[in-house]
């Protein structure tokens, strides 16, 4: 095989999660935020940086370089993840009971096999399914049956971070506000913290406390999810924002979009800041130096070059 | 997995080659497995008086032209007067029926208990006259009944050898896809470095290291031991391929995040979410087996006497002169290409049921 | 009818598939028309069976072991029944067909311009020199850099986007008078969407062919669509210009569909998201009566017996539902607006 570029999926990303809040992470395919997701989880190994986690007493962990044999337990207990395609997320052979049971077993949680039993019924049932459904198997459920299977299988071992991957993407458009509800009813009773993956933007806004802009394995704007939408910094999210229709026949926007181009390939990404090629306000300092993030208001981060020149420019005229 | 089921069986029965495989072998199989009792002369009894009987004329008239039933005649032996080649006429004045249920010559059926009971045969002893469907060879022994017993060796030899081969092939596989990197570089390399011996040099190779002194039992599980060490190397590829693209799945990763071991990961994923291709590729790799073993008998390392295979009968037909002087000595051949015929066409219709879009190779 | 404007009619269209579990009413009595120069746009979620209209229209499903039914009227041009040779004339040529996923639409082993060739050399009359800078044209038509040289590139060297809008351009190239685009963009992310739905737009309008636009984005039919007709389970349950859909919906799952939209609001209230109870039934295993009945929350018993019919409430408003069969029901309906 030949090696023509090693793919950095993620350049730079900062950021913390603590108890019972949202993160939101927004972007398009390629942009790096499934393998955010993968590499959080540790089913990925990043190539720097570091990840440190919290246990529940507060001690804190490096895990960046693999779990320990200490750590391994309580992590994989605590952290979760809902996956994307609930058509391949749940094993063909399996039943659903069975895959319920799975993280419960491994943690063993219960020495009782009829405690254990009631357990797994109370799951289906609190994700809206009929107990009775455990012994069927994943062929029989829709999509959105089978993403509520899932979310009972992750939230068994009631983790304390679950890590949503595009949950709702693969489902109707009638079923995809279900799952929302059931995930946000979910995170209420268990002060669960969510890291929420998402293309659609109106649905990470509902979902987040903070939003997270990804663009070529970077962050290029975090903010408070309302100031995301009053207030897009970044020429990206200004762009993404105004791609989305917005459901009004009588006022079309497609004419407006003014977002050229494509993602560059992250095999071969662009120098300096990543989204110069497609920039309506590129300049010749974009191209060389990577921006980094400014603090534009309380929480509010934009990686951009005309941010720190505005900034500049008003600290000298001060 | 019920509907998956149903639909693999329909789409099965609805394959009429495969259908016709699998009535050919289940024939085929209990005619091996009652051999000793079907057959109608023990297969090791020397009958000096057929060597190299032709196969016997069944008439079922009377010289009158009535209606007796099948039978065959006794046998003349004279010599002839210029050459004084014996020669066998058929002396149709002494009928010998046929019949269902004879006594005959004992034998241990299945190795358990004796018995001389015969499905159908002659009553007469066979210095007089033999019931020779397929003749006799040089030791004058029925090929008929040599046939039923030697596809005991060829039969099993296939199943058996499959399974130990997809055993090892199954685990190597899975740990080749599954922990890539240089695990699997290592693994691929020495695959690819033992499939490019040729195959018969090989076998032979394997095949010298069982010593000659063994008891045939022995000799058969080693011959079968030779065959699986080399037929793992196919089915060890295509469940290394299954499991790599298996391994990207979100289950496996939702597994993964659970914590769940890697060898509850191999053992309760991934492996049987591979299990209708084993199958498949099990099927598929029987008439490899029963050929490699009639190839090792056929060269003469392989099944020895007085036990007997498919290739080992038809070593007895290697030269020209005596295929032309005993034609029947080639019968086995064609037990041999029936059987692995319909493997193949078994294979096929299975594959075509469980893997539409034909992921797995032909091995 | 002889309007000359009239350009597609389909009337009855039933496409039936027998399975191992019955027969399947992938679609089940649709009837519809296209005018010159409309864009229509076919709304429905999965197995509503708008991709399986459109193939049966162009011909796609085989027949047998499908059973088509009813007429498909293209250009005053009975379609249904019509043989293989006579169909490739027509598919392609005045026809044309986007699909979902440009990648596999591309033969991996060919150049873009060795593929777009071969449709020239069947339908158009063209030299090659002619149809060359013809097709290098096209490629400029729907903004594709260096089309000279893309022109002899393969289809894994460009990106999704780039490959869709190559698709468009090989649609284009015979001039048909009807293109069908089976949710073009639903592989594509957001800003490219944009851009390939504008190119469309703006491709339409210079041509002035008309368009069977198939999504289940209803952002995307506010965007695009003159007329919406909306499907569930094999049937078409609302037809109507694309401001009355979206202004006055009145079929309870074309509601259902528009509320299921993540609105700001939701979050500032605090509310959970309104949506439709239940799921979309798989095709094997729809109901009788009105299909939507095991979701609907105004059903009565009618309507699980009885298929309702189709009722025109006002000009080019249809509604296939036994609320509108009475007007004093209309009324409390529209009363009891979500």
């Amino acid at each position: 095989m030949q090696v023509t570029g090693y793919v950095k999926a993620l350049e730079k990303v900062d950021f913390s999660i603590s108890e019972r809040e949202t993160i939101g992470i927004v972007g398009e395919s390629g942009c790096g935020k499934s393998t955010l997701g993968k590499t959080l989880v540790k089913i990925h190994e990043p190539t720097a940086g570091s990840i440190i986690y919290f246990d529940p007493n507060g001690k804190s962990y490096d895990i960046t370089n693999g779990l320990t044999k200490e750590v391994r337990s309580t992590f994989r207990k605590d952290v979760q993840m809902i996956f994307q395609n609930p058509y391949d997320s749940l094993d063909p052979r399996m039943t659903i009971r069975d895959t319920i049971l799975e993280p419960i077993q491994t943690h063993k949680l219960f020495k009782n096999l009829k405690d254990q039993d009631r357990y797994v019924r109370e799951l289906l049932s609190k994700v809206g399914l009929d107990p009775d459904y455990g012994k069927r198997y994943p062929h029989e459920f829709s999509g959105g049956q089978r993403q509520r299977i899932a979310i009972a299988r992750s939230i068994s071992v009631n983790p304390r971070l679950l890590i949503c991957d595009e949950p709702t993407s693969a489902l109707d458009v009638s079923v995809q506000s279900q799952i929302i509800n059931l995930l946000k009813q979910i995170q209420r009773e268990h002060n669960m913290a969510f890291i929420f993956i998402s293309h659609n933007l109106d649905v990470v806004y509902h979902m987040s406390d903070r939003i997270l802009v990804m663009y070529l394995g970077n962050i290029v704007e975090s903010a408070p999810s309302r100031a995301i939408f009053d207030n897009p910094t970044h020429p990206y999210t200004q762009a993404l924002m105004s791609a989305i229709p917005n459901w009004n026949p009588r006022e079309r926007k497609l004419g407006t979009v003014k977002l050229e181009g494509e993602p560059p390939s992250p095999i071969n990404p662009p120098t300096g800041c990543p989204f110069h090629p497609r920039c309506e306000f590129r300049m010749d300092i974009c191209a060389r130096a990577k921006p980094e993030p400014t603090e534009i208001s309380s929480g509010h981060f934009c990686a951009c070059h005309l941010r720190d020149l505005t900034i500049d420019s008003s600290r000298s005229a001060g | 997995m019920e509907s998956t089921k149903k639909r693999v069986m329909q789409s099965f029965f609805k394959h009429r080659l495969g259908v016709f495989g699998l009535i050919v072998l289940i024939i085929m199989y209990l005619l091996v497995i009652f051999a000793d009792f079907i057959a109608p002369y023990n297969f090791a009894t020397t009958h000096t008086n057929f060597v190299y009987g032709k196969p016997s004329k069944i008439s079922y008239r009377d010289r009158d032209g009535k209606w007796i039933g099948p039978h065959i005649y006794e046998m003349k032996k004279s010599r002839d007067p210029i050459t004084y080649q014996v020669i066998f006429t058929q002396d149709t004045s002494k009928i010998v029926p046929i019949k269902f249920f004879v006594r005959g010559e004992e034998y241990k059926f299945l190795g358990l208990f004796k018995s001389d009971l015969h499905l159908f045969g002659v009553e007469q002893t066979p210095d007089r006259a033999m019931l020779l469907l397929f003749g006799a060879d040089r030791f004058g022994r029925d090929v008929f009944s040599r046939v039923l017993v030697g596809g005991r060796v060829s039969m099993t030899v296939g199943l058996l050898g499959t399974f130990l081969s997809v055993f090892i092939g199954a685990i190597v596989g899975a740990l080749s896809g599954f922990y890539g990197g240089k695990i699997d570089i290592l693994i691929q390399r020495f695959i690819e470095l033992l499939r490019s011996f040729p195959r018969i040099p090989l076998w032979l190779a394997l095949a010298v290291i069982v010593p000659p002194s063994w008891p045939s039992t022995w000799v058969y599980f080693g011959i079968v031991t030779v065959l699986s060490l080399i037929g793992w190397m196919g089915v060890a590829r295509v469940i290394r391929g299954l499991v790599l693209s298996l391994k990207e799945k979100e289950f496996v990763l939702a597994a993964r995040v659970i914590g769940v071991s890697d060898m509850k990961l191999v053992t309760k994923h991934l492996i049987p979410n591979t299990l209708s291709y084993l199958i498949v590729v099990s099927t598929l790799s029987i008439p490899g087996m029963i050929l490699g073993e009639s190839s090792i008998s056929f060269l003469g390392l392989g099944i020895k006497e007085p036990m007997t295979s498919w290739g080992l009968l038809l070593k007895q037909a290697q030269s020209l002169s005596e295929l032309e002087a005993h034609p029947w000595l080639m019968i086995p051949g064609i037990f041999i290409m029936v059987a692995v015929l319909s493997f193949n066409f078994v294979g096929d219709a299975l594959r075509d049921a469980v893997d539409p879009y034909r992921t797995v190779e032909k091995l | 009818m002889t309007d000359t404007r009239r350009i597609l009619t389909v009337e009855n269209l039933k496409t039936y598939f027998k399975t191992p579990n019955g027969i399947v009413k992938a679609v089940d009595g649709i009837s519809f028309h296209l005018d010159k120069g409309e864009t229509l746009a076919l709304v429905g979620e999965s197995g509503c069976g708008k991709s399986v209209t459109a193939q049966s229209i162009l011909g796609l499903i085989k027949v047998p072991p499908a059973k088509l039914t009813g007429s498909v009227v293209f250009k005053g041009q009975e379609l249904v029944g019509l043989s293989d040779d006579k169909y490739r004339d027509i598919r392609g040529m005045q026809i044309s067909m986007i699909f979902q996923e440009p990648m596999s639409a591309f033969d991996p082993l060919y150049t873009i311009g060795q593929q777009l060739m071969e449709i020239a050399k069947v339908h158009m009359p063209w030299s090659y020199q002619e149809a060359k800078q013809r097709i290098i044209d096209s490629l400029r038509l729907v903004h594709i850099p260096e089309p000279e040289k893309r022109y002899s590139e393969y289809p894994h060297e460009m990106s999704g986007g780039m490959l869709q809008r190559i698709m468009i351009a090989m649609a284009l190239l015979p001039s048909p008078e009807l293109i069908i685009a089976d949710e073009p963009t639903t592989a594509l992310d957001v800003t490219i969407q944009a851009q390939v739905l504008n190119l469309m737009q703006e491709l339409q309008d210079s041509y002035n062919g008309s368009m069977i636009f198939i999504t289940h984005d209803l952002g995307i039919v506010a965007e695009i669509a003159d007329r919406v007709h909306v499907m569930y389970a094999g049937k078409i349950v609302e037809k109507a210009s694309v401001i009355d859909l979206f202004e006055n919906p009145l079929h309870p799952y074309t509601k259902g569909l528009l509320t299921s939209r993540v609105k700001r609001e939701y979050k500032k209230e605090g509310k959970d998201l309104p949506y439709i109870k239940g799921h979309v039934p798989k095709a094997s295993e729809f109901s009788t009566g009105c299909r939507f009945h095991s979701r609907c929350t105004y059903a009565t018993e009618t309507c699980k017996t009885t298929m309702p019919p189709e009722i025109e409430t006002e000009k080019g408003h249809r509604v296939a539902c036994f609320l509108f069969e009475r007007d004093d029901l209309v009324e409390n309906f529209a009363n009891a607006k979500p």
